[in-house]
């Protein structure tokens, strides 16, 4: 080969869709983390007319699940096309049913899979190799690529192979750490594809499509006589497909240089220990194995990348004669076997070999657990393992890399080792989810990487929150192929973009000494060192670090380019770090400036470059002391009287230092306390709302439309004043009910998000201050003791008895306490508002069954959860099963329930002697409609169960164990339209069809959002969405019509934001409702491109417009002879044109297709028009004799 | 009655002029104001602070909220092509020009040094026959003018 190879810099998961794309003809997918990028690189590409090898322009195709996906591109296999799709996780649970069918049916296909955890005692999002173990019995072939070359490459291989073999592949690389990890790559180009694919085998593939023309039946239903020996029909195919593989490799090389084996030893030639493994592992354990080796040691890996067909002599030929011991590693688990996959596989086979005298002697052999969901992998880990074989008799089924101190399991290591090179820069960098760190790395990389003959290396860590979370970005740059799969713990340079960071995280704690410190902070450079906490210095002072500082937000700014520094760090990061010569580095960055911004507009690209040319006056050395001199320590983790569980292990975990928990600190079976949120202070907002209580007209409406539950109103006697902070603020109740109460409006300051949502919504004016209401955002840092300090006095006075509050109204109902707080939902969010109003209404009877989606995330995910208890210790009860199941599974619970529910009426009704007629007669009598009857039914059931404890016998002791579901109980079902409209549309369906007292929550934000902005059934025309990047070409499914349509089925339409009161009524409705009730409750979000902060107008346009349509269906109307719909909307009286304006989501239509936009905008209004005047005749039509 | 006139050097069939209104957005529009008799449309502005608001916005949007939570890294398909430059414009120029006859005066509100000079020479080079300049200075605020 002449010309220069071409290389680029980017992830597995564009890697590999390049190849997809240029070898498929349809796509079809549904999104799933670490995968989705795979999808939406193909839906981007296609949008732009890409042509694959074959100058065809791929289908891409979304569907409403994994499931659905996998059926598609079955059907697409047998009429002949070259189909793809890209997966993991649950989504790769859902098409093994199809994937037994594509491979019983010998179709070649390549489905590539980011592996991922499986959801067992909890859900991950992180890598390992549980998803495609599962696979393991469906036939198709599992091959494995270690790192992102391989990814590329394996995903060429894989189709060659499969085209050959006739045997379909699942080619698999670890989610996360390759998925998502940049590197610079050697690129196969199209020239070199078309060389490698045998055009012939796609034309055989072709020829076997179902055709009219020349048809065939597929899909039988075989019999006992014949099913076993068309089952073995296979066995030539499997048998041949090793060796087929390894011939695509071997051509591989010829044409790219590149040569893999099937099964690749490395390491001494006479290695007597030797580790089999695959994926990113085998690069950790291939550069440890360099290290050692080099020291004397003999040691070897052998990389297994086709794990399935294992074809044992090819693997058996692999290993070194004069191996001795052998521990093979399964980024699994496999609970009740007696190994894991790869181990039980590696044993078998080395049995065979002793069998069949291709070995002489059967080493020792162990099988270890490593980095599931992952979990760090390191070469401290690998030697670790390698010492452990070293052992006379090495324990068996160990694991390695966390503390097992409960079976022991864990092997010991040494977490000093280190390989790390001395001619490779190691950079870490700590930055605020969104302020542009994340992106300027790596740009960075590809600066570098397409620049200069260095190596590149960018994984990046996020955590848990939608907002004000952190980022963590490891970079490596390097002379030769970086090989570490795991994170820089040994950084040359740290920099620290946050100025909070410093005081809350020993983030120096990876600095390497001699090596520079970076800081971002609001200090100049002779106030910076003072104000740093006195674990930083320490290191500074112990580590001899290099201390910079630059004000990087006053730069962005005075640039125009409000809080994204990533400019401005980025050339910092150039300057200091060497790692090019600083006038080409600064060239390097215009010019990607120009490349990236440039169709952003000239301002934009210009704003830029201004911010590259004005950093380095900027940037400040700062002169190091000999000695510490601060005494400022770093803020703990968890707030003041934590319980012990929260301390001890939530704590950690909060504190990045979740990986130090043992085995014995985790919950055996999944179950978490509530009631955690509380301890996460996060100290976010640099503004909180502050009340004026001479303007508040307390109608409650900054409480409602809270996300956090961090505004809150009390209503309590004046005496409990008595103790109250000095600047702690109450005034004279307004409502006639409450006469001569106090009445407060307190806010949390270390919990605002600062999103300023309250403010907006407040309706009161203050008459003498114009532009300022009864609440109005204010700097916190000098208000923040104080109001704490009220805060937690506020948190102490007594809740007002629910019997008092009159329910229906806002003004009086938010004072219910809130059960839902603090969760990690974005600033802003649209959904949460609604989730606490369920919890304030119902939140003590409640047990919620949520899907797979935001709302599991800001409502489950590790650390702290928001849900939370009242002072008697009940609140809500929640849990997640999956995507696809919620619906059954909150009727699971319904159904189980009542059964209960049943069963302590028969019992009580036999004990009804023992423990009073009076009081039995009173507790199945009860209505329970109010919060009165509520309270009574709870005395009736507390003197109940006094009672039975009393009595001595077996019934009583069965209904003591039964007797709270006599309390009335709120099942809630609650998802978003992912779930609702598409993937869990069936269970949805089933349940609405029901007679069960479910009430389910649509919390419809029109969009996948959790996976990023994925169109769903419920995105509306002319929005623009990840697979609509073009607008959306067809109407939002009604899925409100379809319930109706049952005409047993309590439908609500609502939108807080518009009508606030609505909501409520609708709400209390639906709960009320002795049947299935569905309230789809518009949320405003992220993803729809909107001033988070003025939401609530947004919201009231989508109303005016006729955009969003306000009802609600009560079949009890009907049996009143009335008509079960009512429409709440008024007719609109703005054209849509005017909501979809206020929306990135559509406006960004028009900058990016015109014609589209006004084609669609024209179609959105004509939509709008049908719905109103169809509502209005639904609402309005005369009844039938049936009262329908 | 001759009403022909000359204005900025070019000859109009009479002295109505349409002046800038969001009238001359559409071409129809100005088809309609040429066979109503106006001698030449002024249309309707660019203004140089609207684009860079959309770009900001735009921006803003596509950006707010990635790189923060792992498994929503960005929120909105990259679009492949923005128009947010003067692009739109200039074309409305250069159609205008052959819908009609009369006269096509292009109007520029520019905020800065450089920018009154590149969109000039842009809307001279899409056809426009001549430039309404709308400039100001405001007295009372110095900083409040328009370069």
């Amino acid at each position: 080969m002449n010309s220069p190879v071409p290389i680029k810099t980017l992830d597995a998961n564009e890697a590999v869709a390049r190849i997809a794309y240029a070898l498929n003809e349809v796509i079809a997918i549904y999104p799933i983390t670490p995968s989705s990028p795979m999808g939406e690189w193909a839906d981007a590409w296609a949008a732009t007319n890409e042509p694959n090898l074959w100058g065809l322009v791929p289908n891409v195709v979304e569907m409403q699940s994994e499931g659905g996906a996998a059926g598609v591109v079955h059907g697409a296999l047998q009429t002949g096309s070259l189909t793809t799709t890209f997966t993991a996780s649950q989504g790769l649970l859902l098409m093994l049913p199809n994937m037994y069918k594509i491979a019983g049916e010998l179709t070649p296909a390549v489905f590539h899979v980011a592996a991922r955890s499986l959801a067992a005692q909890g859900l991950s999002i992180f890598g390992d190799h549980s998803d495609v173990m599962s696979a393991r019995m469906t036939g198709w072939a599992l091959l494995a690529s270690a790192s992102v070359q391989e990814a590329q490459d394996m995903a060429v291989i894989a189709q060659m192979a499969s085209l050959e073999s006739r045997i379909p592949f699942v080619h698999f690389f670890d989610g996360f750490r390759t998925s998502h990890e940049v590197a610079k790559i050697a690129v196969v180009t199209y020239d070199q594809m078309r060389e490698l694919i045998d055009f012939n085998r796609v034309l055989e593939h072709r020829a076997r499509a179902m055709s009219p023309d020349h048809p065939v039946l597929r899909g039988t239903a075989q019999n006992p006589d014949v099913y076993f020996q068309a089952r073995e029909t296979v066995n030539p195919y499997y048998a041949a497909c090793p060796v087929i593989v390894q011939n695509a490799m071997d051509r591989f090389a010829e044409v790219t240089g590149r040569q893999y084996q099937i099964y690749e030893y490395y390491g001494a030639p006479d290695a007597e220990r030797v580790i089999v493994l695959m994926g990113s592992g085998a690069e950790t354990a291939h550069e440890t194995v360099d290290y050692l080796t080099q020291r004397g040691e003999k040691v070897g890996i052998l990389k297994v990348r086709l794990y399935r067909p294992l074809e044992v002599r090819h693997f058996l030929q692999a290993l070194p004669a004069s191996v001795r011991a052998i521990a093979v590693l399964d980024r699994t688990k496999e609970p009740g076997s007696p190994g894991e996959p790869l181990y039980l596989d590696v044993v078998s086979a080395l049995f065979e070999g002793l069998s069949s005298g291709a070995v002489d002697a059967l080493p020792t052999m162990v099988g270890g657990r490593y980095g599931l969901s992952s979990k760090e992998f390191t070469p401290a880990m690998v030697k670790g393992v390698f010492d452990h074989l070293d052992q006379p008799q090495p324990r068996n089924h160990f694991t390695v890399g966390i503390m097992d101190d409960v079976t022991y399991s864990s092997i010991g290591y040494d977490p000093d080792f280190s390989i790390e090179p001395e001619n490779v820069v190691r950079a870490l960098f700590y930055g605020l989810g969104s302020d542009g760190t994340v992106g300027a790395n790596k740009n960075s990389i590809k600066i570098i990487g397409e620049n200069t003959p260095n190596y590149a290396q960018g994984y990046f860590v996020y955590d848990s929150k939608k907002s004000g979370s952190m980022t963590t970005s490891h970079l490596r740059f390097g002379p030769q192929p970086i090989r570490s799969a795991y994170l820089v713990t040994r950084a040359n340079f740290v920099a620290c973009h946050q100025q909070t960071f410093i005081e809350r995280y020993n983030i120096l704690e990876f600095a390497e000494p001699g090596g520079v410190f970076l800081l971002n902070t609001y200090f100049g450079p002779d106030e910076a060192w003072d104000n740093l906490p006195q674990g930083i210095q320490q290191q500074i002072v112990e580590k001899r670090l290099r201390f910079y500082v630059i004000d990087a937000f006053k730069v962005a700014s005075e640039n125009g380019m409000r809080n994204r520094i990533n400019t401005v760090m980025q050339t910092c990061f150039f300057a200091i770090s060497g790692v090019l010569p600083r006038e080409q580095a600064l060239e390097e960055i215009k010019q990607s400036i120009r490349d990236t911004y440039g169709k952003k507009g000239d301002h934009i690209v210009q704003m830029n470059l201004n911010a590259v040319d004005n950093t380095l006056a900027n940037l400040y050395e700062v002169a190091v002391p000999e000695a510490v001199t601060s005494t400022l320590s770093f803020m703990p983790p968890v707030s003041g009287n934590a319980p012990a569980f929260v301390r001890d292990v939530l704590g950690p975990i909060i504190a990045q230092r979740g990986d130090d928990l043992p085995v014995s600190a985790l919950p055996i079976d999944g179950t978490f306390p509530t009631a955690t949120a509380q301890y996460e202070k996060r100290n976010l907002a640099l503004e909180i709302p502050v009340w004026d209580p001479e303007v508040c007209i307390q109608c409650g409406k900054c409480a409602m439309v809270c996300p956090h539950a961090v505004i809150r109103i009390k209503v309590y006697d004046e005496a409990a004043l008595a103790t109250a902070p000095q600047t702690f603020k109450a005034t004279a109740v307004r409502d006639r009910d409450w006469q001569g109460m106090q009445y407060t409006i307190q806010v949390s300051p270390d919990d605002c998000t600062a999103c300023g949502i309250c403010v907006d919504v407040c309706p009161a004016k203050n008459k003498s201050a114009a532009g300022r209401k009864a609440i109005n955002m204010e700097a916190q840092p000098p208000i923040r003791a104080q109001e704490n300090e009220n805060w937690d006095f506020f948190l102490s006075l007594p809740e007002m008895d629910r019997r008092q509050i009159k329910v229906n109204s806002i003004r009086q109902q938010q004072v219910q306490q809130p059960l839902f707080e603090f969760s990690g939902a974005c600033a802003g969010c649209g959904e949460t508002p609604y989730v606490k109003l369920v919890s304030q209404l119902f939140g003590d009877r409640t047990i919620i069954a949520n899907a797979t989606g935001c709302s599991s995330i800001y409502g489950g995910n590790l650390p702290t959860t928001p849900y939370t208890v009242n002072a008697e210790g009940r609140g809500p009860t929640w849990s997640n099963s999956l995507f696809e199941d919620n619906a059954e599974f909150g009727l699971g619970m319904r159904v189980s329930i009542d059964a209960q529910i049943q069963q302590a009426r028969v019992l009580l009704q036999q004990l009804a002697g023992e423990v009073g007629e009076t009081l039995v007669t009173d507790i199945l009598q009860a209505e329970q409609r109010s919060e009165a009857d509520l309270y009574d039914q709870r005395e009736r059931v507390a003197l109940l169960k006094k009672r039975l404890a009393e009595l001595d016998s077996a019934v009583a002791a069965e209904l003591l164990s039964l007797a709270d579901n006599l309390v009335k109980r709120s099942v809630w079902i609650v998802g978003g339209d992912g779930w609702a409209y598409d993937i869990g549309f069936g269970g949805l369906d089933h349940v609405l069809a029901s007679q069960y007292d479910v009430n389910i929550l649509v919390l419809d934000t029109e969009i996948y959002s959790n996976t990023g902005g994925q169109m769903s059934k419920s995105t509306p025309l002319a929005a623009v969405a990840k697979f609509a990047a073009g607008g959306k070409r067809t109407a939002k499914k009604d899925l409100g019509l379809m319930a109706m349509s049952y005409g047993s089925a309590y439908v609500g339409r609502v939108a807080m934001g518009a009508r606030d009161e609505h909501t409520l009524r609708t709400f209390l409705e639906a709960e009320a409702y002795p049947g299935p009730s569905l309230i789809i409750a518009y949320s405003h979000c992220i993803s729809h491109g909107i001033d988070m902060t003025t939401a609530n107008q947004n919201q009231k346009m989508l109303v005016d417009t006729g955009q969003w349509l306000l009802y609600r269906y009560n079949p009890l109307l009907a049996n009143e002879g009335q008509n079960p719909l009512q429409l709440d909307s008024r007719p609109p009286k703005a054209r849509v044109e005017e909501f979809l304006k206020m929306e990135n989501r559509f406006r960004m239509l028009t900058k990016s297709d015109p014609e589209a936009a006004e084609q669609l905008f024209k179609a959105a209004q004509e939509d709008v028009d049908f719905r109103w005047s169809f509502y209005q005749y639904l609402a309005e039509r005369p009844l039938g004799s049936n009262g329908h | 009655m001759d009403l022909t006139t000359t204005y900025l050097g070019l000859s109009l069939r009479s002295p109505l002029v349409a002046s800038a209104s969001p009238y001359s957005e559409k071409l129809d529009m100005i088809k309609r104001m040429e066979d109503a008799g106006a001698a030449a449309v002024v249309l309707n502005s660019l203004f140089e602070e609207q684009l860079r608001l959309e770009q900001e916005a735009i921006e803003h949007h596509l950006t707010y909220g990635t790189e923060s939570f792992a498994e929503a890294l960005t929120y909105f398909p990259e679009p492949e092509n923005l128009h947010v430059g003067p692009e739109s414009y200039l074309e409305h120029i250069r159609r205008a020009k052959e819908a009609v006859d009369i006269p096509i005066i292009a109007s520029l509100n520019a905020t800065s040094i450089g920018g009154w000079t590149r969109f000039a020479r842009q809307m001279q080079d899409a056809g426009a026959d001549a430039l309404e300049l709308n400039i100001y200075a405001i007295p009372t605020d110095l900083h409040l003018n328009c370069c």
